[in-house]
């Protein structure tokens, strides 16, 4: 027969993880979402291929603002549509955050280039915006890779079936 | 103009993140040592590139914002990596009493 003393005790923590867990584990931050992972890897491949080839291009019309326009659209596209569906996400707003500092640094990338006009980024400007962009995916992809694991050893919470679909 | 300093500049960033996360500091440590070293060698590329005629003041601070923007990103994850941490603590310690508590109630309250 169980010591009342403890019965009570368990019956108090009992009680307690019924309001606060409903019975099961807690989440302080999002699911792991492989839509929005994929979505990321997308982009930086096709930002990673954008910047090698204006690269390649310097000086060259081709490298031009005006030639090179649809890619900040595509690439905005994209990124609005990935901080939508994290958006849908309960307690997501790490992640939403990051997204959007990540919407800044391409939009200052954007602004960067109009300033060169004609002449397209220079290598070293070209090197610096790799730089940003890749140290803020790093991070991005370094939380996303945490919350895989935890997905991998526990039970934990999965993307909310009404998010958005990211249609690349 | 002075040079920068890349490794007190990288201490400063490092030192801002460590502040809040007390003793999550150690799981987080490596990932934002290994960030802020980064971010820091390349505002200090900006600075020599403006000094040497390469980038205009306007375009320097572009690419400074690109910069901050990952030195946010990156205290972001580490926030992140503690929110995991914590997850992790509380139900290894609701894990430890939920065979006991299920026991005493004749049902599972608790399932992990």
């Amino acid at each position: 027969m169980m010591k009342p003393l403890l019965r009570c005790t368990l019956l108090f923590f009992a009680a307690v993880s019924v309001l606060l867990l409903s019975g099961c584990q807690v989440h302080f931050i999002a699911a792991y979402d492989p839509v929005l992972d994929n979505g990321l890897t997308q982009l930086q491949q096709s930002t990673e291929q954008f910047l090698g080839t204006l690269d390649a291009e310097a000086g060259l019309p081709e490298a031009s603002w005006t030639d090179n326009q649809s890619f900040y659209t595509q690439s905005d596209a994209t990124l609005r549509t990935l901080i939508t569906r994290a958006q849908s996400e309960p307690k997501s707003a790490i992640i939403v955050q990051e997204l959007q500092l990540l919407e800044k640094s391409y939009t200052d990338l954007m602004n960067l280039h109009q300033t060169m006009g004609d002449k397209g980024l220079s290598h070293v400007m070209i090197v610096d915006s790799r730089s940003g962009l890749e140290n803020s995916y790093k991070s991005i992809f370094t939380l996303e890779l945490a919350l895989q694991s935890r997905l991998n050893t526990a039970a934990a919470p999965t993307p909310a079936a009404s998010a958005p679909a990211l249609t690349p | 103009m002075g040079s920068i300093d890349i490794s007190a500049l990288a201490e400063s960033m490092l030192a801002a993140a460590k502040a809040p996360l007390g003793n999550l500091w150690a799981t987080a440590a490596p990932f934002a040592k290994d960030q802020f070293i980064n971010i820091a060698q390349t505002i200090a590329s900006i600075g020599e590139q403006v000094v040497a005629g390469q980038l205009t003041e306007a375009q320097a601070a572009l690419e400074l914002d690109m910069q901050k923007n990952a030195a946010e990103t990156a205290l972001l994850t580490v926030k992140g990596m503690s929110e995991i941490a914590a997850e992790s603590a509380v139900n290894g310690a609701l894990g430890a009493v939920a065979a006991a508590v299920n026991t005493a109630l004749g049902f599972t309250l608790i399932s992990l």
